[in-house]
Order: structure tokens, then sequence, then C-alpha cells
């Protein structure tokens, strides 16, 4: 207990002038302190005129709750028995809420915040639609292995051809395979849309410049791609050269018309000589 | 002194215990079953009462250590093409509603003007490409364009989470931010508190994967694949590897690969919601 500065008045004052530097005092909480302290301590000795009534009133209160349990102590057999009686009901209280809140509550509430456990479960338990392409080499073989070979193996199966997990997992597969479930209805693999190579392949407007990409208009438009493009290779096939010199002769779909000479194959149209040499390279050298 | 007087705490309202004593019991009796009934609806029935279409198959969740994660995405505009193939696989993996607003995922075409001009677009989320020659920017005034595929951020700090009245949207311990449907009553305060506008509410007469109506959906990082090892289907189906996906705690995953060797950063980072989903080749003007 610091005995109290003459120069401080350990008693706070509003009075600017007793204390000499109030902004400026080093130890400006040690002097409030000193003055809380002192009534506490001032007890022992004389009573200071401006005690607190703490004291007074805990001891106030202790004995209130001295009578409160004298009062509940029970002096007869009936009390005694209204008391046991009373506290087994409080327990059974207890007992009836916390099987309340055990039913209330699932089990796992609370391991991921608020909420169970089982919704999290509820959202891996799916079933997946899209398998993975090392299931189709099961059985397409003549398929997968020319693909992983080629620029389109980044491309997974899935990617053209939609989802296939129930397919890979009911379609038939050759009997030794044991590890993929044999069901009753083969799934139909829906061919990829005529367009879908565009997707990827036209040239669009923030497409990386490096990316193989044609414009489409530049581009042959008179057959599907798939008529020049095997998708599973990524190669085109290689056009015949014109065989005949070109020289005199009239425009292309004159005599390769429908009805003409020699029509043209599957997937052509007819088009302007300087479309169909965009592909096929002239014989001669005077061509 | 009487008894009574002896035992204020048991007499107090003498004539009266029996009948509220009554009445508390049978209002418990009667509130069990109530319970009962809200325990189901609420904490058990989404995943036991797995209303429509897609049945777990297998029937109980995969074994799937949620703790042994750390879920991460990296898009790399630098390859991604625009050709919107994981916008079509998330819809068809996870029964997305074919409205073009409604997705989980989408990819968006930000161009970037000299003069500091920015235009983003994503027509129907960019399922099936973009349009080619629709420039918002004359091509001579563009300064960059690229493709950002958008999806949840999955942050480790949602605010989505934080509005939620119910909390029916909490995150997993291997860090995807998922909805529990049978919690959610689809007031839409996680859309407005959304940065990255990543979820959707769903559409009248449509239901999520889980055959829920009414109720908000989000991406899930495809939690039933992740947690089967498999990628989510957008991962998969990516033709070009611009969604890179893995597990941060395998030093060796494509993800942590691409986090350490790229330089990535997450979109409006100054939110301090910690994405999980990391962009390289990503301009900070255009979020």
């Amino acid at each position: 207990m610091p005995d109290p500065a003459p120069a401080h008045d350990p008693m706070p004052d509003p009075a600017p002038a007793h204390d000499p530097v109030p902004a400026h005092d080093p130890l400006p909480a040690l002097a409030a302190d000193a003055s809380l302290d002192r009534p506490a301590g001032a007890l022992d000795s004389a009573p200071a005129p401006h005690s607190a009534p703490a004291p007074d009133s805990a001891q106030v209160r202790l004995a209130g709750a001295r009578r409160v349990l004298r009062r509940l102590r029970p002096t007869t057999r009936r009390g005694a028995l209204r008391l046991g009686i009373a506290g087994a009901g409080l327990v059974a209280l207890l007992g009836v809420g916390a099987v309340g809140i055990a039913i209330a509550v699932p089990w796992a509430y609370g391991e991921y915040g608020f909420h169970p456990e089982r919704n999290a479960q509820s959202w891996a338990a799916l079933t997946p639609r899209y398998a993975d392409s090392t299931l189709c080499q099961r059985c397409h073989t003549a398929e997968f292995s020319p693909w992983q070979a080629a620029p389109h193996a980044v491309v997974t199966c899935e990617s053209c051809h939609g989802p296939l997990g129930e397919h890979a997992a009911t379609a038939p597969v050759p009997a030794t395979d044991a590890n993929v479930v044999v069901g009753a209805l083969p799934g139909t693999i829906a061919e990829p849309r005529p367009d879908l190579c565009v997707v990827c392949h036209e040239r669009i407007a923030g497409r990386p410049a490096a990316f193989p990409q044609v414009t489409l208009t530049e581009h042959y438009g008179g057959a599907t791609c798939r008529a020049c493009h095997d998708p599973h290779t990524a190669t085109a096939a290689t056009p015949p050269d014109i065989s005949h010199p070109l020289a005199k002769l009239p425009a292309c779909v004159v005599c390769h018309a429908p009805a003409g000479l020699k029509p043209l194959p599957a997937g052509h149209v007819e088009s302007p000589d300087a479309v169909c040499r965009s592909c096929h390279r002239a014989a001669g050298p005077g061509d | 002194m009487s008894d009574r007087d002896m035992m204020p705490g048991d007499g107090r309202p003498r004539g009266g215990a029996g009948l509220s004593r009554r009445r508390v019991l049978q209002g418990g009796l009667a509130a069990l079953p109530a319970l009962l009934g809200a325990r189901i609806l609420a904490g058990e029935g989404p995943a036991g009462a797995g209303t429509t279409a897609r049945a777990a198959e297998p029937p109980t969740p995969p074994a799937h250590d949620p703790t042994a994660h750390d879920w991460a995405f990296v898009m790399d505009t630098t390859t991604c093409i625009g050709c919107g193939r994981c916008v079509e696989a998330c819809k068809l993996e996870n029964d997305v509603p074919a409205e073009p607003e409604t997705n989980r995922t989408w990819v968006e075409l930000h161009v970037l003007g000299r003069d500091g001009s920015v235009a983003v677009t994503s027509p129907d989320g960019g399922i099936g490409s973009f349009p080619a020659g629709e420039a918002a920017i004359p091509a001579e005034a563009v300064a960059n364009a690229y493709f950002v595929p958008r999806t949840c951020m999955q942050c480790e700090n949602p605010p989505c989470t934080w509005v939620c009245p119910v909390s029916a949207t909490y995150v997993t311990p291997d860090g995807v931010v998922l909805v529990d449907e049978g919690r959610c009553i689809g007031c839409g305060y996680c859309l407005e508190a959304c940065p990255y506008g990543a979820r959707y509410m769903v559409p009248a007469g449509e239901q999520t994967p889980k055959g829920t109506a009414g109720v908000v959906d989000k991406c899930t990082f495809c939690y039933h694949r992740i947690s089967r090892g498999k990628l989510p289907a957008c991962a998969e189906v990516c033709p070009v590897n611009a969604r890179i996906f893995g597990d941060r705690n395998d030093p060796a995953s494509a993800v942590s690969v691409a986090l350490t060797e790229r330089r990535v950063r997450a979109m409006k980072p100054s939110l301090g919601t910690r994405p999980r989903v990391f962009y390289t080749g990503l301009e900070g003007e255009v979020e």
C-alpha cells in the first residue's frame, strides 16, 4: 500500500489547483490506484468517511442465503419427502430435456458448422454421369489407339461424345473383363453434332492465336468437317491431285456435275474453281 | 411456522402445481413427435428422401476423407479457347437447368480496348462457343482479348455463408462451399452477397440434382466426382486443359505445380474472400 504523497491528493479532486501537473503526471494510474486502495485498507484502522458500503451488503447477502438454506432444510419427514420429490422432478426434467435435444438435434450437428455432415455426404453420393476415357478402351480399341497418339489425345472421349458413365456401366463388354458391370441394356452413343468441330476450331476473337482454327467462310464449306478430317487422329484426308491438264477446260463443275462426266464424290458441293483448287493441286506445271 | 412457511419453494403455487405439471408433461409429450417430424424434415429428409432421379449408386457415399484434401482450381486464360464444352458438361453432369442464366460454371469473353475500355460478354454462358465476327470493340482497338472460365471461387472466407440466415450453406473440411438444400429457404441473400455471381436460384419447375425445388444451387466442384478421385466434369471435358484441378496437399498434383510455376492471381483479391480458384493471364481491370 503506497503511502500517498502529501503533494498528491490521494482522493480524486476535480480542482486542478491541487494537482500541479495533471496532464504530465508520469504516474497518474498509480495515483488513481492509491486513491481506490485507500478506503479498503483504511477499514482495518478507522472507517473512512467515504468507505464503500460493499462489505456490508455482501454480509447481508450471505446472511440472506443462509436464511434461505435454513428455510429449505426440512424439519419434518413430510418436508423431506417434498424436497426429495422436487429434486427428483428437477432431475427428471433435465433428463427429458436431454432426450429431447438428442431427438431434435442430428448426431453430426456441428461437425461442419451448423449443419449435419450427412448433407455433404449426400452431395458426395450422387452418381457421376461422365466416366473417364480409360473406360472406353475396353471396347473401342479401333478408335482408342490412334486417338492416344494423335494431337487430339488431350481431348477426352466424353468431351465430344457426351456423358457415357451409364453407357460404360451397362454396355456389353468382353466377358473376360470382370471389372465392368455387364448390364442388359446396351447404351447408345449419339453421333456427334456435325458442327461440333466448329465449337473449338472456328476463328473467333479471344481464341489463342497458336490454337489451330479456321475462318469458316474461307474454309471449304461444302461438306461436313468429317468428310475430310478424322476427329480421332486429328488429320485431314489428303485430297487427290488433279490428274489431267486444266488448260482449255471449262469450269470444274461442268464435267464434275452430278450428271456429268465424273460426278462429284460424296461430301462435295458445286463450287467455284478457286475453292476446288484450294485443296486439289493441279498436275501439270503449266496450269 | 407451518410446513408451508418452511418450504416456500415447494408450496408456492400449491393449488396449481399439479395442473401446471400435467400441462407441462402433456406439452412435452405432444412436442416430441413434432420434434421428431422436424428432425426428419430438416435434418434427414433430403439425404434419405432423394425424391427423384438420381439415387446414389452405390447407395452409401464413397469412402472419402474430407479432411485429407485441399482442393483448388487454376483456370488458364492463356489456353482457354472458349468452346463452352465445360458449360455443357456441367449442365449435363449436375442437372443444371437449361435456362441460359442458370449456370454453375460459365465462360466469359473479356475484350480490353487500347483506350482502357472493357467489354465482357457471355452469350448463353458461353455454351456452344461464341459467335464469330461479333466484336464489341473494333479489332484494331483491341489491346487484349481472352476467355475466362468462371465458377464458384469456393472461398475460404465466403460471404455467402455469413449472410445465410438459416446456416444452410457451409464449407466442407476439404474446402467446398455446399448448400444444405433441406435447410435452404430460398431467400436469395447469398446470391446478393456473392461478389462473383456464382449462385443461382433454381427456377420454378426445375430441381437440384437431389430433386429439391425452390432453393439455391451452386458449383460443388462436382463433389460426387472429386470424392471418388475423378476430376470435376468441366475439367474432365476441357479439350485444352485450361481447367487445372487438384489437391494442394499433393505437391505433385497438376494444380500444385501450376500454382508454383505459373503466375496466378485470384479474382477480386481485395475483398479478402481467399478464393480457391486462381487464374493465369487474368488482368485485374476486367474483374
